[in-house]
């Protein structure tokens, strides 16, 4: 559904249903923890990388994710949150982030597997916030996809470089096989009654199926490029993009798009910043 | 990072793409742009590069009621390692002011800084200083 297609903006949470309105917090949380976690993951990856280069690539593109989650913690206030609670005083067990983040970068292949396939799937997420009719996402998001525009070209190109080096090419290839499954998983089932209500109240723009479709155009031509579009069981569908991977929605938790498991306390007391909280600025 | 680096980072991305229209009020005109608050906020620097907040384009407007003035700042970058020193800043400048007892300062981010929202004076500064444009 595009913004056309509406006939009324939503210029704050308040003014939407409760269900929709519990629904829009859910998904804007979630891609709010995701991006913080992200942006830790990727600052792992300063030190160690390939080149001093693509270190300090990494080392921007952590600074870009927080600022990405800062701004999307704020979005709660709209819906009465505190977003400094949100940000600085919750245990690991509530971080709603992508389940792929779970576990730490282990190399650059795997931060590249994480930059083109989660950094996407969050990307793909937002750019259906800012074709809603909800004003105050599309009031920051917009300037948010415009910086990721970089995140997704240089993980584009770094993943086209690993793979034509034999001796890296499976790591990346498997990277990429375990980011990708639970990343399509974490766009949603369209059978999900908040799914269907963010819709519904035009607050997502295209319902979870859609979405995938979209992610999948968009990492798709890269993965065709390198050579293992088929082996990822990705390819082309006619006018658009399919994937093979099955999705078991046992145990799935629309809330916190997991279908278990949890962020571990000492990352999410890294994305708290504990060790220097008498330092921070607000 | 965030302000002069910003700069750079938008020559090649573009803008994005617009759905809703730009409130009218932001920015405002350059030549709009006066009055002792809008002089003050020409002293407070960007913390990164030698030029002013306003130069920069960053101050979208600047409304006073009583004693409290409000300021509505964008920022370069949605990551700009700067944001609390420059809300310090504002804040510290402006309060500075006759009749100034409280400053509220509001992120906003539509419609998102590009470097055509550079000053003339900006420009120069940032030439002087070896920054391309």
């Amino acid at each position: 559904m595009s913004l056309e297609g509406l006939n009324s903006l939503i210029q704050s949470a308040s003014a939407l249903p409760d269900d929709a309105r519990q629904a829009l917090r859910d998904l804007i949380l979630v891609l709010a923890d995701s991006k913080r976690v992200l942006g830790l993951r990727y600052s792992d990856k300063m030190l160690g990388a390939p080149t001093l280069e693509a270190g300090i690539a990494a080392s921007s593109m952590a600074q870009d994710e927080w600022g990405h989650a800062r701004l999307t913690y704020a979005l709660l206030g709209d819906f009465g949150d505190e977003p400094k609670a949100l940000e600085y005083e919750r245990p690991a067990a509530e971080y709603r982030s992508h389940p792929a983040l779970d576990a730490a970068i282990g190399s650059w292949a795997e931060l590249i597997a994480m930059m083109l396939v989660v950094d996407t799937t969050l990307t793909t997420q937002y750019r259906a916030l800012v074709e809603s009719r909800y004003v105050p996402a599309h009031n920051r998001v917009q300037k948010m996809l415009d910086e990721e525009r970089f995140h997704f070209q240089y993980a584009a190109g770094w993943a086209r470089r690993i793979a034509a080096v034999p001796a890296a090419r499976e790591e990346l290839r498997a990277a990429l096989a375990n980011v990708l499954a639970p990343s399509l998983l974490w766009l949603g089932d369209d059978a999900d009654a908040s799914a269907q209500r963010l819709v519904a109240e035009g607050l997502s723009g295209f319902d979870p199926s859609a979405l995938r479709g979209r992610f999948l155009a968009r990492v798709g031509p890269v993965l065709e490029d390198m050579g293992m579009g088929e082996e990822l069981g990705v390819r082309r569908d006619g006018e658009g993009w399919s994937a093979d991977a099955a999705l078991d929605w046992s145990g799935w938790n629309p809330a916190t798009r997991r279908s278990g498991g949890s962020l571990d306390e000492v990352t999410a007391a890294r994305a708290r910043g504990d060790k220097n909280r008498a330092l921070r600025m607000d | 990072m965030a302000c002069a680096t910003g700069a750079a980072r938008f020559d090649a991305n573009g803008g994005g793409t617009a759905l809703l229209d730009e409130p009218a009020a932001y920015p405002v005109a350059p030549e709009a742009r006066t009055g002792p608050l809008w002089n003050a906020l020409r002293e407070v620097m960007d913390p990164e590069i030698p030029i002013s907040l306003v130069d920069l384009g960053l101050i979208y407007d600047i409304r006073q009621d009583g004693g409290t003035v409000e300021v509505d700042l964008t920022f370069t970058a949605t990551a700009c390692p700067c944001m609390a020193f420059i809300h310090y800043d504002i804040q510290d400048r402006l309060k500075q002011e006759a009749g100034v007892d409280d400053v509220k300062v509001n992120e906003v981010w539509s419609p998102a800084w590009t470097k055509t929202r550079i000053s003339e004076e900006g420009r120069h500064a940032l030439r002087t200083f070896g920054v391309s444009m």
